[in-house]
Protein backbone atom coordinates (compact mmCIF):
# COMPACT_ATOMS: atom_id res chain seq x y z
CA UNK A 1 0.00 0.00 0.00
CA UNK A 2 2.85 2.24 0.31
CA UNK A 3 3.74 1.86 -3.56
CA UNK A 4 1.86 4.88 -4.67
CA UNK A 5 3.27 8.54 -5.08
CA UNK A 6 0.79 11.25 -4.91
CA UNK A 7 2.13 13.66 -7.33
CA UNK A 8 -0.69 16.43 -7.57
CA UNK A 9 -4.25 17.20 -5.65
CA UNK A 10 -6.40 19.54 -7.85
CA UNK A 11 -9.39 21.22 -5.90
CA UNK A 12 -11.78 22.23 -8.59
CA UNK A 13 -14.32 24.93 -7.41
CA UNK A 14 -16.59 25.86 -10.30
CA UNK A 15 -13.71 24.75 -13.08
CA UNK A 16 -14.67 23.59 -16.30
CA UNK A 17 -11.35 21.12 -16.30
CA UNK A 18 -8.88 19.26 -14.54
CA UNK A 19 -5.09 19.13 -16.55
CA UNK A 20 -2.66 17.38 -15.55
CA UNK A 21 0.66 17.83 -17.44
CA UNK A 22 3.29 15.18 -16.40
CA UNK A 23 2.65 11.67 -17.49
CA UNK A 24 6.65 11.01 -16.96
CA UNK A 25 8.54 9.09 -14.70
CA UNK A 26 6.32 6.32 -14.07
CA UNK A 27 4.96 3.04 -15.70
CA UNK A 28 1.53 3.30 -13.84
CA UNK A 29 -0.76 6.43 -12.74
CA UNK A 30 -3.48 6.43 -11.09
CA UNK A 31 -5.87 9.21 -11.09
CA UNK A 32 -8.70 9.15 -8.19
CA UNK A 33 -11.62 11.81 -8.35
CA UNK A 34 -13.49 12.48 -5.18
CA UNK A 35 -16.65 14.47 -4.52
CA UNK A 36 -17.50 14.90 -8.19
CA UNK A 37 -20.70 17.09 -8.26
CA UNK A 38 -21.57 19.03 -11.45
CA UNK A 39 -23.01 22.13 -12.62
CA UNK A 40 -25.38 20.71 -14.38
CA UNK A 41 -27.69 17.99 -13.20
CA UNK A 42 -27.17 14.04 -15.14
CA UNK A 43 -24.00 15.04 -16.66
CA UNK A 44 -20.77 12.80 -17.15
CA UNK A 45 -17.34 12.95 -15.95
CA UNK A 46 -15.21 12.30 -19.05
CA UNK A 47 -11.67 12.47 -19.84
CA UNK A 48 -9.32 13.20 -22.68
CA UNK A 49 -5.46 12.91 -23.82
CA UNK A 50 -3.01 15.13 -26.03
CA UNK A 51 0.06 12.97 -27.44
CA UNK A 52 3.06 14.32 -28.09
CA UNK A 53 3.62 16.51 -31.34
CA UNK A 54 -0.27 16.61 -31.10
CA UNK A 55 -2.59 19.83 -30.42
CA UNK A 56 -5.66 19.36 -28.11
CA UNK A 57 -7.28 16.51 -26.23
CA UNK A 58 -8.46 14.66 -29.53
CA UNK A 59 -6.75 10.95 -29.47
CA UNK A 60 -8.31 8.35 -30.82
CA UNK A 61 -9.58 5.77 -28.32
CA UNK A 62 -11.60 2.50 -28.70
CA UNK A 63 -12.63 1.53 -25.35
CA UNK A 64 -15.83 -0.19 -23.53
CA UNK A 65 -17.92 0.80 -20.60
CA UNK A 66 -20.91 -1.46 -18.26
CA UNK A 67 -22.22 -0.42 -15.14
CA UNK A 68 -24.18 -2.30 -12.56
CA UNK A 69 -27.18 -0.22 -11.01
CA UNK A 70 -29.79 0.06 -8.45
CA UNK A 71 -32.40 2.71 -8.23
CA UNK A 72 -33.19 4.14 -4.60
CA UNK A 73 -36.84 2.89 -5.49
CA UNK A 74 -36.01 -0.64 -5.51
CA UNK A 75 -37.69 -0.86 -9.32
CA UNK A 76 -34.89 -1.40 -11.14
CA UNK A 77 -31.46 -2.79 -11.22
CA UNK A 78 -29.43 -5.03 -13.05
CA UNK A 79 -25.96 -5.00 -15.23
CA UNK A 80 -25.86 -3.86 -19.04
CA UNK A 81 -23.22 -3.04 -21.31
CA UNK A 82 -23.18 1.13 -21.99
CA UNK A 83 -23.33 1.14 -25.99
CA UNK A 84 -24.09 4.66 -26.12
CA UNK A 85 -20.88 5.74 -24.25
CA UNK A 86 -18.49 3.35 -25.72
CA UNK A 87 -15.97 4.38 -28.49
CA UNK A 88 -14.60 2.53 -31.91
CA UNK A 89 -11.70 4.95 -32.79
CA UNK A 90 -13.29 7.79 -31.58
CA UNK A 91 -11.47 11.20 -30.69
CA UNK A 92 -14.31 12.08 -28.14
CA UNK A 93 -14.23 12.61 -24.57
CA UNK A 94 -14.46 8.94 -22.93
CA UNK A 95 -16.66 9.18 -20.19
CA UNK A 96 -16.28 7.52 -16.55
CA UNK A 97 -19.69 8.03 -15.46
CA UNK A 98 -22.84 8.34 -17.03
CA UNK A 99 -24.96 11.17 -15.32
CA UNK A 100 -23.91 12.16 -11.66
CA UNK A 101 -26.67 14.38 -10.08
CA UNK A 102 -26.22 18.10 -9.00
CA UNK A 103 -27.99 17.97 -5.72
CA UNK A 104 -26.04 19.61 -3.44
CA UNK A 105 -25.42 16.15 -1.51
CA UNK A 106 -24.80 14.30 -4.93
CA UNK A 107 -21.55 12.98 -6.35
CA UNK A 108 -19.52 10.35 -7.71
CA UNK A 109 -16.74 9.32 -6.45
CA UNK A 110 -13.86 6.34 -7.95
CA UNK A 111 -10.39 5.90 -9.73
CA UNK A 112 -8.77 5.45 -13.31
CA UNK A 113 -5.44 3.73 -13.97
CA UNK A 114 -3.37 5.00 -17.33
CA UNK A 115 -0.57 2.35 -18.13
CA UNK A 116 2.72 3.37 -19.22
CA UNK A 117 1.78 6.97 -21.29
CA UNK A 118 5.96 7.49 -21.93
CA UNK A 119 5.61 4.70 -23.90
CA UNK A 120 6.56 5.12 -27.71
CA UNK A 121 6.11 1.90 -29.08
CA UNK A 122 2.70 0.82 -27.56
CA UNK A 123 -0.91 1.66 -27.62
CA UNK A 124 -1.60 3.26 -23.94
CA UNK A 125 -4.38 0.84 -22.21
CA UNK A 126 -6.33 2.35 -19.07
CA UNK A 127 -8.71 1.40 -16.61
CA UNK A 128 -11.38 2.77 -14.33
CA UNK A 129 -14.42 2.17 -12.07
CA UNK A 130 -16.17 4.95 -10.44
CA UNK A 131 -19.48 4.79 -8.47
CA UNK A 132 -22.22 7.52 -9.00
CA UNK A 133 -25.59 9.00 -7.58
CA UNK A 134 -27.41 9.70 -10.78
CA UNK A 135 -29.28 12.04 -11.54
CA UNK A 136 -31.86 9.44 -11.94
CA UNK A 137 -31.72 8.78 -8.26
CA UNK A 138 -29.55 5.39 -8.29
CA UNK A 139 -26.16 4.27 -7.47
CA UNK A 140 -24.39 3.14 -10.61
CA UNK A 141 -21.01 1.40 -10.52
CA UNK A 142 -19.42 2.05 -14.09
CA UNK A 143 -16.58 0.40 -14.98
CA UNK A 144 -14.34 1.63 -18.25
CA UNK A 145 -11.31 0.06 -20.15
CA UNK A 146 -9.93 1.00 -23.52
CA UNK A 147 -6.48 2.13 -25.35
CA UNK A 148 -5.49 5.28 -26.54
CA UNK A 149 -4.20 3.97 -30.49
CA UNK A 150 -1.10 6.15 -30.51
CA UNK A 151 1.83 5.18 -29.89
CA UNK A 152 3.18 8.86 -29.84
CA UNK A 153 3.66 9.34 -25.55
CA UNK A 154 0.63 10.82 -23.85
CA UNK A 155 1.91 13.95 -22.36
CA UNK A 156 -1.43 15.62 -20.78
CA UNK A 157 -4.82 14.45 -19.69
CA UNK A 158 -7.51 16.15 -19.05
CA UNK A 159 -11.01 15.95 -16.91
CA UNK A 160 -14.23 17.70 -17.31
CA UNK A 161 -18.18 16.99 -17.40
CA UNK A 162 -19.79 16.22 -20.52
CA UNK A 163 -21.74 19.81 -20.45
CA UNK A 164 -20.91 22.81 -17.50
CA UNK A 165 -18.81 22.87 -14.85
CA UNK A 166 -17.79 21.03 -11.63
CA UNK A 167 -16.66 20.40 -8.19
CA UNK A 168 -14.30 18.12 -7.26
CA UNK A 169 -10.86 16.84 -5.81
CA UNK A 170 -8.87 15.14 -8.33
CA UNK A 171 -5.79 13.14 -7.29
CA UNK A 172 -2.58 11.78 -9.75
CA UNK A 173 -0.86 8.86 -8.29
CA UNK A 174 2.23 7.44 -9.74
CA UNK A 175 3.01 3.88 -9.00
CA UNK A 176 6.93 3.25 -7.55
CA UNK A 177 8.96 3.01 -9.51
CA UNK A 178 9.42 3.21 -13.24
CA UNK B 1 -4.87 -3.90 -3.55
CA UNK B 2 -1.89 -4.10 -0.81
CA UNK B 3 1.44 -5.20 -2.59
CA UNK B 4 3.68 -6.27 0.23
CA UNK B 5 6.42 -7.99 -1.06
CA UNK B 6 5.40 -9.02 -4.06
CA UNK B 7 5.76 -5.40 -5.23
CA UNK B 8 9.61 -6.55 -5.21
CA UNK B 9 8.77 -9.01 -8.18
CA UNK B 10 6.15 -6.92 -9.90
CA UNK B 11 8.07 -3.57 -10.05
CA UNK B 12 11.40 -4.24 -9.49
CA UNK B 13 12.13 -1.83 -6.55
CA UNK B 14 13.04 -3.32 -3.15
CA UNK B 15 11.38 -0.99 -0.43
CA UNK B 16 10.32 1.70 -2.25
CA UNK B 17 8.29 3.26 0.43
CA UNK B 18 5.87 7.00 -0.21
CA UNK B 19 3.87 6.63 2.71
CA UNK B 20 1.06 7.38 0.62
CA UNK B 21 -1.53 4.55 2.48
CA UNK B 22 -0.95 4.93 6.08
CA UNK B 23 -1.89 1.72 8.18
CA UNK B 24 -4.13 3.00 10.96
CA UNK B 25 -5.26 -0.10 12.52
CA UNK B 26 -5.07 -4.25 11.92
CA UNK B 27 -7.43 -6.23 13.26
CA UNK B 28 -7.28 -10.29 13.73
CA UNK B 29 -9.10 -12.77 15.29
CA UNK B 30 -9.75 -16.07 15.20
CA UNK B 31 -13.42 -15.56 16.26
CA UNK B 32 -14.88 -12.54 17.24
CA UNK B 33 -18.51 -11.24 17.19
CA UNK B 34 -17.67 -8.90 14.90
CA UNK B 35 -14.71 -6.50 12.90
CA UNK B 36 -14.73 -3.15 13.98
CA UNK B 37 -12.98 0.34 13.28
CA UNK B 38 -14.57 3.12 15.86
CA UNK B 39 -11.77 5.46 15.33
CA UNK B 40 -9.34 6.60 12.71
CA UNK B 41 -12.16 7.40 10.46
CA UNK B 42 -12.00 11.28 10.23
CA UNK B 43 -11.00 14.14 7.79
CA UNK B 44 -7.50 13.30 7.78
CA UNK B 45 -7.77 11.03 4.48
CA UNK B 46 -10.11 11.38 1.39
CA UNK B 47 -9.60 7.76 0.76
CA UNK B 48 -9.98 5.01 2.96
CA UNK B 49 -8.91 1.09 2.16
CA UNK B 50 -10.14 -1.77 4.20
CA UNK B 51 -8.02 -4.84 3.02
CA UNK B 52 -9.54 -8.66 3.98
CA UNK B 53 -6.90 -11.46 4.41
CA UNK B 54 -8.04 -14.79 5.31
CA UNK B 55 -11.65 -13.57 6.21
CA UNK B 56 -14.19 -16.32 7.20
CA UNK B 57 -17.32 -17.09 9.23
CA UNK B 58 -17.19 -19.99 11.99
CA UNK B 59 -20.03 -20.96 10.92
CA UNK B 60 -20.81 -22.74 7.73
CA UNK B 61 -22.34 -21.12 5.00
CA UNK B 62 -22.92 -17.75 6.40
CA UNK B 63 -23.00 -14.09 4.68
CA UNK B 64 -20.16 -11.50 5.64
CA UNK B 65 -21.79 -8.02 5.91
CA UNK B 66 -20.50 -4.79 6.39
CA UNK B 67 -22.54 -1.95 8.10
CA UNK B 68 -21.76 1.46 8.83
CA UNK B 69 -22.27 4.09 11.43
CA UNK B 70 -22.38 8.11 12.04
CA UNK B 71 -22.05 8.03 16.24
CA UNK B 72 -18.70 5.99 16.63
CA UNK B 73 -20.05 2.80 16.42
CA UNK B 74 -22.48 3.39 19.09
CA UNK B 75 -25.42 2.07 16.69
CA UNK B 76 -25.21 0.85 13.64
CA UNK B 77 -27.18 1.18 10.20
CA UNK B 78 -27.25 4.58 7.71
CA UNK B 79 -29.40 4.48 4.82
CA UNK B 80 -27.42 3.21 2.10
CA UNK B 81 -28.31 2.27 -1.66
CA UNK B 82 -25.60 -0.13 -3.76
CA UNK B 83 -25.75 -3.06 -6.47
CA UNK B 84 -23.63 -6.13 -6.30
CA UNK B 85 -22.99 -8.68 -8.98
CA UNK B 86 -20.89 -11.31 -9.26
CA UNK B 87 -19.06 -14.07 -11.11
CA UNK B 88 -18.86 -17.74 -9.67
CA UNK B 89 -17.72 -21.37 -10.52
CA UNK B 90 -19.03 -24.36 -8.89
CA UNK B 91 -16.62 -27.08 -8.87
CA UNK B 92 -17.90 -29.75 -7.89
CA UNK B 93 -21.89 -29.64 -7.04
CA UNK B 94 -23.61 -28.41 -10.38
CA UNK B 95 -20.51 -27.34 -12.02
CA UNK B 96 -22.28 -24.31 -13.23
CA UNK B 97 -20.36 -21.09 -13.94
CA UNK B 98 -22.29 -17.49 -14.51
CA UNK B 99 -21.77 -13.62 -14.26
CA UNK B 100 -24.35 -12.03 -13.11
CA UNK B 101 -26.19 -9.11 -11.42
CA UNK B 102 -28.06 -10.07 -7.79
CA UNK B 103 -30.64 -8.35 -6.63
CA UNK B 104 -31.15 -10.21 -3.26
CA UNK B 105 -28.05 -8.55 -2.28
CA UNK B 106 -28.29 -5.12 -3.13
CA UNK B 107 -29.94 -2.34 -1.13
CA UNK B 108 -32.32 0.45 -1.95
CA UNK B 109 -32.57 2.94 0.57
CA UNK B 110 -31.99 0.56 3.55
CA UNK B 111 -30.36 0.60 7.15
CA UNK B 112 -29.82 -3.00 6.39
CA UNK B 113 -26.15 -4.24 6.55
CA UNK B 114 -24.50 -4.84 2.49
CA UNK B 115 -23.49 -8.40 2.07
CA UNK B 116 -19.79 -8.42 0.68
CA UNK B 117 -20.02 -12.61 0.54
CA UNK B 118 -23.08 -14.86 0.46
CA UNK B 119 -23.22 -18.70 1.80
CA UNK B 120 -19.62 -18.32 2.53
CA UNK B 121 -17.69 -21.53 3.39
CA UNK B 122 -16.57 -21.86 6.88
CA UNK B 123 -12.20 -21.83 6.92
CA UNK B 124 -12.76 -25.20 9.24
CA UNK B 125 -14.19 -27.54 6.62
CA UNK B 126 -12.74 -31.07 6.55
CA UNK B 127 -11.58 -32.29 3.24
CA UNK B 128 -14.02 -34.22 0.25
CA UNK B 129 -17.10 -33.69 -0.66
CA UNK B 130 -18.50 -30.19 -1.79
CA UNK B 131 -15.76 -28.93 0.97
CA UNK B 132 -12.62 -26.45 0.61
CA UNK B 133 -10.11 -26.63 3.64
CA UNK B 134 -9.01 -23.51 4.29
CA UNK B 135 -11.80 -21.83 2.78
CA UNK B 136 -11.28 -17.64 3.36
CA UNK B 137 -12.29 -14.20 1.70
CA UNK B 138 -9.50 -11.50 -0.29
CA UNK B 139 -10.30 -8.38 -0.82
CA UNK B 140 -10.64 -4.63 -0.10
CA UNK B 141 -13.35 -1.93 0.24
CA UNK B 142 -12.78 1.62 -0.35
CA UNK B 143 -14.31 4.54 1.54
CA UNK B 144 -14.30 8.31 -0.62
CA UNK B 145 -14.40 11.09 1.69
CA UNK B 146 -16.41 9.43 5.31
CA UNK B 147 -16.09 12.47 6.64
CA UNK B 148 -17.63 14.71 4.13
CA UNK B 149 -20.90 17.03 5.36
CA UNK B 150 -21.43 17.98 2.14
CA UNK B 151 -21.54 14.89 -0.44
CA UNK B 152 -23.01 10.95 0.22
CA UNK B 153 -20.38 8.24 0.75
CA UNK B 154 -19.89 6.51 -2.12
CA UNK B 155 -17.84 2.85 -1.40
CA UNK B 156 -16.81 0.02 -4.02
CA UNK B 157 -15.62 -3.30 -2.89
CA UNK B 158 -14.50 -6.64 -4.40
CA UNK B 159 -13.79 -9.76 -2.52
CA UNK B 160 -12.91 -13.37 -3.71
CA UNK B 161 -14.47 -15.90 -1.87
CA UNK B 162 -14.83 -19.94 -1.12
CA UNK B 163 -18.93 -20.71 -1.25
CA UNK B 164 -19.98 -23.56 0.82
CA UNK B 165 -20.23 -25.90 -1.93
CA UNK B 166 -16.74 -26.07 -3.35
CA UNK B 167 -16.94 -22.76 -5.26
CA UNK B 168 -14.97 -19.57 -6.44
CA UNK B 169 -17.30 -16.11 -6.41
CA UNK B 170 -15.95 -12.95 -6.98
CA UNK B 171 -18.43 -10.13 -5.50
CA UNK B 172 -18.12 -6.84 -7.43
CA UNK B 173 -20.20 -4.36 -4.59
CA UNK B 174 -20.70 -0.78 -4.83
CA UNK B 175 -23.00 1.90 -3.22
CA UNK B 176 -23.05 5.21 -1.51
CA UNK B 177 -24.18 5.71 2.12
CA UNK B 178 -26.95 8.43 1.58
CA UNK B 179 -25.89 11.02 4.48
CA UNK B 180 -24.47 14.56 4.85
CA UNK B 181 -23.22 13.86 8.42
CA UNK B 182 -19.90 12.32 8.63
CA UNK B 183 -19.14 8.52 8.96
CA UNK B 184 -16.79 7.66 11.26
CA UNK B 185 -16.88 3.41 12.16
CA UNK B 186 -17.36 0.47 10.01
CA UNK B 187 -18.35 -2.90 11.15
CA UNK B 188 -17.76 -6.78 9.54
CA UNK B 189 -19.38 -9.39 11.11
CA UNK B 190 -21.21 -12.66 9.90
CA UNK B 191 -24.80 -13.01 9.55
CA UNK B 192 -24.68 -15.71 12.35
CA UNK B 193 -21.97 -17.47 14.45
CA UNK B 194 -18.56 -15.56 14.99
CA UNK B 195 -15.79 -14.20 11.92
CA UNK B 196 -12.16 -14.96 11.70
CA UNK B 197 -9.71 -13.01 10.02
CA UNK B 198 -7.66 -10.13 9.65
CA UNK B 199 -8.83 -6.35 8.40
CA UNK B 200 -6.84 -3.40 7.86
CA UNK B 201 -7.50 -0.10 7.50
CA UNK B 202 -5.18 2.63 5.58
CA UNK B 203 -5.54 5.70 4.98
CA UNK B 204 -4.50 7.30 2.18
CA UNK B 205 -2.99 10.83 1.50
Amino acid sequence: MSDWKLLNTSTASGASSVEFTSLTGYKIFKFVFIDVNPATDGEALQFQVNASGQTGFNETMTTTMFKSYHYESGSYSGLVYETDHDQAQGTAYQKLTTSIGSDSDECGAGELFLFNPASTTYVKHFYARANQYASAVYSGDVFTAGYINVTAAITGIDFKMSSGNLDAVIKQYGLVAT
Amino acid sequence: MPLGANKVALFGVAGAVTDTAILLSTVTTAGAASIEFTSGITDAYKQYVFGFYKVAPITNAQSIYMITSTDGGSSYGVTTTSTYFNAYQHIIWDTTTELAYRPSSDLAQSTSPQEIAVSMAMSTQTAGGNNTPGANLAGELILYNPASTTYVKHWVCRTSWNQHLAAAYQSIIAGYVNTTTAVNAIKFYAASGNITGTIKMWGIK
